[in-house]
């Protein structure tokens, strides 16, 4: 009997801890995460978020400065608005040309391919999400560059009249609509995979009705379907828009690296939040007064904020959108 | 959608046992052969993949009557229902031989499936409102084949109620239809149907999911339909098929043994498969 007792203790204990995990770490980075960009809080300020210069100063010299009671390298100055610009924007980009795209090859997945096509189709799906994002990141150097450089970007450019941003130059072709556009593929298989998903799951039943009271196919995925699915598919855009935000392998290699602008058309070099802060590592690293990784810390907070804000939100607009549909039957 | 719908009172308040009443004596009522029929099915032989499923169905089915399909589970009741709206046509393997004429229309080289169906509508096992209003459920159709806002709350008003839902569900209207019984979802699922005024009803064991007091009311209502439109109906329950329909067809193993006047496949089937049948199934 007691020794009972003392393994249904520990069962619950484990448990407790096991289902508070997800917190427990999301707490533990966060404080790491304060704790290590403080000294760049101190430096900096609030410009961090307005200042358009990144310089992580002379570090070769051996006189540091001091401000605010802490130690950084002469002329350093961490303005990090172009990358939180550059993460926005190339994700904004990534979702507009992504989710259209991602929810018609999911509608078309599950409603239009014969079932042996569907199932030979949809295994590739989870097949394209699996892609490491440096294979992304070659296709978009290798090919979709030199497409936008010459092909796209030119063609684009005469909107500019009417669209000032995007208006000429196009430059090399690395930068905000490359990222963009390698972003959306990259987000397009996992907003695909978790659509198909939930389309799979609206009952035949309510689906028949439709159809045998004369509603096209069309109508009865968008006035039947859809509704049953549609807060799922809020989910399924936000974990897109997640891995845009955080992507940094295939974002550094097209991005064209920009530092000290923001980006002043859709063709202009970007950086963003994750790819910077592997940019930098390597060189933050040889500050000896340390204010460059606690400055790259602050940028990752900044991303890890955004990132969760980004998910409440997304959250809250679906509990408040879950009044007025009704789909718990 | 709507929000502006005017309600009023339900003028069609109506007892549950005098409609039952009225279905038997209406019954009686029924003069064979003074109807056309509204479909022929000729030798339909249906498959799904390699397996055939129905075997040379041959049967008529007159206009404004209800006619039961009845017999055991799996001998191709449903399959013979969905065929005659082309539902059955989705299902993968699905091929059929043979002809159904509906509405003096080849089933088969239908042009239009959609304008099609809306003069055909249908009724499942289980009822399967839409997720949204229960008035939006009723007008969803109405919208799409372009009626007015205006017209199209006064169609599901009165389709509500002649179903009897307007006064139990009066102040309901813009809620999901979750919060509706078994009974009156699948009424609400019927008034849905009604509302795109079709010619014809299939309906697929509609009340096998139902309590007995709401099967009575469905059968009320299916009885007093009859007046207007032509009713396929689909039971196991053989009780049913007596109490409302006015022709009776019993089908075993794919094939369709014997049809004709309820009252004379009940008393006096011609057939031995029938009566052992009819026999065990009678309480
Ligand atoms: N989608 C399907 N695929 C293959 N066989 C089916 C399918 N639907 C029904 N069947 C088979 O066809 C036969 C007739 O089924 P059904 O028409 O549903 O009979 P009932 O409605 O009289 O119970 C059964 O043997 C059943 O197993
Ligand atoms: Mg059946």
């Amino acid at each position: 009997m007691k020794r009972e007792r003392f393994l249904s203790l520990i069962f619950r204990v484990t448990t407790g801890v096991m289902a508070s995990s997800p917190f427990l770490i999301l707490l533990f980075i966060l404080i790491v995460l304060v704790r290590d960009a403080i000294p760049a809080i101190r430096y900096q300020g609030s410009s961090f978020f307005t200042g358009v210069t990144w310089n992580m100063g002379n570090m070769y010299a051996n006189n540091p400065i001091v401000h605010n009671g802490v130690q950084a390298a002469p002329g350093a100055s961490f303005g990090i608005l172009p990358f939180i610009m550059g993460t926005l924007g190339s994700s904004l980009i990534a979702l507009l040309i992504g989710v259209p795209f991602a929810l018609m090859t999911a509608f078309a997945l599950v409603y239009k391919v014969p079932k042996p096509i569907q199932r030979v189709l949809s295994p590739m799906v989870e097949l394209l999400a699996g892609i490491p994002s440096v294979v992304y990141g070659l296709w978009g150097v290798e090919s979709l560059s030199p497409f936008i450089e010459f092909k796209l970007g030119p063609l684009l450019t005469r909107l500019g009249h009417a669209v000032p941003f995007l208006a000429g130059p196009v430059g090399t072709g690395f930068g905000l609509l490359t990222s963009g556009l390698v972003l959306a593929v990259m987000i397009i298989p996992i907003i695909t995979a978790t659509t198909r998903d939930l389309l799979m799951q609206v009952p035949t039943l309510s689906l028949e009705g439709a159809h045998a009271l004369g509603l096209t196919s069309f109508e009865s995925v968008r006035f039947v379907a859809y509704p049953w699915v549609k807060r799922g598919i809020f989910g399924a855009i936000v974990l897109g828009l997640g891995r845009a935000l955080g992507e940094t392998m295939a974002v550094l290699m097209v991005s064209g690296d920009a530092a000290n602008y923001l980006p002043y058309n859709l063709y202009s070099p970007i950086s963003t939040m994750a790819s910077t802060i592997a940019a930098l590592l390597d060189s933050a690293l040889t500050d000896f007064t340390g204010m460059s990784v606690h400055a790259l810390a602050f940028i990752a907070l900044t991303l890890l904020v955004i990132t969760v804000i980004t998910n409440l939100i997304a959250r809250l607009l679906v509990s408040m959108g879950r009044q007025n549909v009704h789909v718990e039957m | 959608m709507g929000n502006d719908v005017s309600l009023m009172s339900d003028v069609r308040t109506y007892s549950v046992g005098t409609m039952a009443t009225a279905a038997r004596s209406q019954t009686l009522e029924v003069v064979r052969d003074a109807h056309e029929s509204i479909i022929h099915v000729d030798r339909l032989t249906a498959f799904y993949g390699n397996k055939r499923v129905l075997n040379e169905v041959t049967l008529k089915i007159p206009s404004n009557q209800i006619t039961a399909l009845i017999g055991p589970s799996g001998c191709g009741k449903t399959t013979l229902l969905r065929t005659l709206n082309r539902m059955s046509y989705a299902t993968p393997g699905f091929r059929h031989e043979g002809t159904v004429q509906i509405l003096g229309q080849d089933v088969r080289s239908l042009k239009d499936v959609e304008t099609f169906r809306r003069s055909v509508g249908m009724l499942f096992q289980r009822p399967n409102p839409f997720p949204m209003s229960i008035l939006d459920n009723v007008t969803l159709a109405l919208k799409l084949f372009g009626i007015s806002k205006r017209r199209r709350n006064e169609i599901a008003e009165e389709m509500l109620g002649e179903v009897g839902l307007l006064h139990e569900i009066k102040d309901r209207l813009h809620q999901s239809p979750s919060s509706l019984s078994g009974g009156q979802q699948q009424r609400l699922c019927l008034a849905r149907a009604l509302a795109v005024e079709p010619k014809i009803l299939l309906l697929d064991e509609p009340a096998s999911a139902l309590d007995p007091k709401s099967t009575r009311l469905l059968e009320s209502l299916f009885v007093r339909l009859a007046e207007r439109m032509t009713l396929v109906l689909v039971t196991h329950n053989l009780a049913q098929a007596k109490r409302v329909a006015h022709h009776t067809a019993f089908m075993e193993s794919g094939e369709l043994v014997e049809w004709g006047d309820t009252a004379e496949l009940f008393s006096a089937p011609k057939d031995e498969r029938t009566k052992v049948y009819v026999e065990e199934h009678i309480g």
